[in-house]
């Protein structure tokens, strides 16, 4: 039986469950954009492959050990064919970390391995990126705590018009996995983007926000995209460039230092968060310091 | 003194020898500058303008001497130092597998 989802602002028809998307009840004028369903994989002659993903004469094949394989004809549908015995958990996993992306790609949008939110009172959404273990997740509870709706915390698409989007129902904490559903009410569907923030590596001084360069953005997004390998293998780095070259250009982007021994977020970067603006780089931030949530 | 460029692997090549970029590089402009990636390994450089002259010169394989005439007859730059300036770059180049002999 299928549900219907909202998920990168997006419409999912899906007979699988999509962990972070926000179910819906259908209205009569809602038009689906993507239809996910049970299926056998026919196969194809794989024309490249890069780790789970296959570039076949039509369209992509993922197929991460264990779960499912994954095919995307086109960039409407997503056929599911189980591995026999494959948690459903898993199978459902599969589908948010490798198919829906396949998926994104196919048509033309922007991923990036980061995390977004929009703080109250702002009309625009952050980014928070940065290399696994450098703190997105934790970064991004404790905006929640402070009222800030949640855009993604793992996955972030972008549009041509710079929206940003992706599955704002859960955060996972940790590389075990601890999970956290959002409230419905403080998930936030699509926001244009405000700037983006890049997690630095956490020293012993205090907080600063740091300026990048066009150049130093451009860089930053290219590093921060969401497994590129994948969209290179598929062709499509030739159009993304440009799209990344866009975003450098227009975008504001800084490097944030973190102190090393804070993981609550200091008052002076949470108003940093909210003016949008730079820190100057000071004091050796100590242990005894109060955290305080905005 | 003639300047020479090195290869990827460190031996001295004389100015005519000809060059050519290697296959699989993507640019766009970004800023003032431009930035290049390789396709397949995702390695990505930018080149601000001087380099990116000598980059679109290379779209046709051509020596150190055909690029510092090409470059000294479009841009008000003294000879030597064209020579001297583009026969490193070209050994930067190189030495990142952006470029490498013609065969």
């Amino acid at each position: 039986m299928s549900h219907f989802h909202r998920g990168y602002a997006l419409t999912f028809e899906s007979e699988f469950d999509l962990p972070g998307a926000t179910e819906i009840e259908p209205l009569p004028e809602t038009i689906v954009d993507v239809t996910i369903a049970h299926g056998r994989i026919p196969a194809e002659r794989c024309r490249d492959r890069r780790g789970f993903f296959a570039r076949l004469d039509e369209g992509v094949l993922v197929s991460p050990p264990g779960r499912a394989q994954y095919w995307c004809p086109d960039s409407h549908n997503i056929l599911v064919d189980p591995a026999g015995g494959a948690d459903p958990r898993a199978v459902s996993e599969g589908l948010c970390a490798f198919a829906i992306p396949a998926l994104l790609w196919m048509r033309g949008d922007i991923l990036l391995h980061a995390a977004a939110a929009v703080i109250p009172g702002a009309d625009s959404a952050i980014i928070i990126a940065g290399h696994s273990g450098t703190g997105k997740t934790t970064v991004l509870t404790q905006l929640a705590e402070a009222g800030a709706r949640i855009v993604a915390d793992d996955i972030v698409r972008l549009d041509a018009d710079l929206t940003i989007s992706g599955l704002p129902g859960l955060l996972r904490l940790g590389s075990g996995g601890v999970d956290r559903t959002v409230a419905p009410g403080q998930r936030c569907a699509a926001a244009p983007l405000g700037v983006v923030h890049v997690l630095a590596e956490r020293s012993r001084q205090t907080p600063a926000f740091r300026p990048l360069s066009v150049s130093q953005r451009m860089h930053a997004l290219l590093a921060y995209q969401y497994r590129p390998r994948v969209p290179r293998m598929l062709g499509l780095a030739r159009t993304m460039l440009p799209k990344l070259a866009r975003i450098a250009e227009t975008v504001p982007m800084f490097e944030w230092h973190r102190c090393e021994s804070r993981c609550a977020l200091e008052a002076e970067e949470y108003a940093a968060l909210q003016a949008g603006s730079a820190l100057r780089p000071g004091r050796d931030c100590g242990n005894d310091a109060p955290g305080i949530h905005g | 003194m003639t300047p020479q460029a090195f290869t990827g692997d460190g031996s001295f090549l004389t100015d005519s020898t000809i060059w050519q970029r290697t296959d699989g590089f993507v640019s766009a402009p970004v800023g003032e500058g431009t930035v290049i990636l390789h396709l397949e390994s995702g390695r990505y450089y930018s080149f601000d303008d001087s380099a990116l002259a000598i980059w679109e010169l290379l779209e046709v394989p051509q020596s150190l001497s055909d690029l510092v005439g090409r470059l000294t007859g479009t841009y008000d730059v003294p000879p030597e130092a064209c020579e001297n300036d583009t026969a490193q770059f070209l050994s930067e180049l190189a030495a990142k597998g952006l470029i490498h002999t013609a065969t």
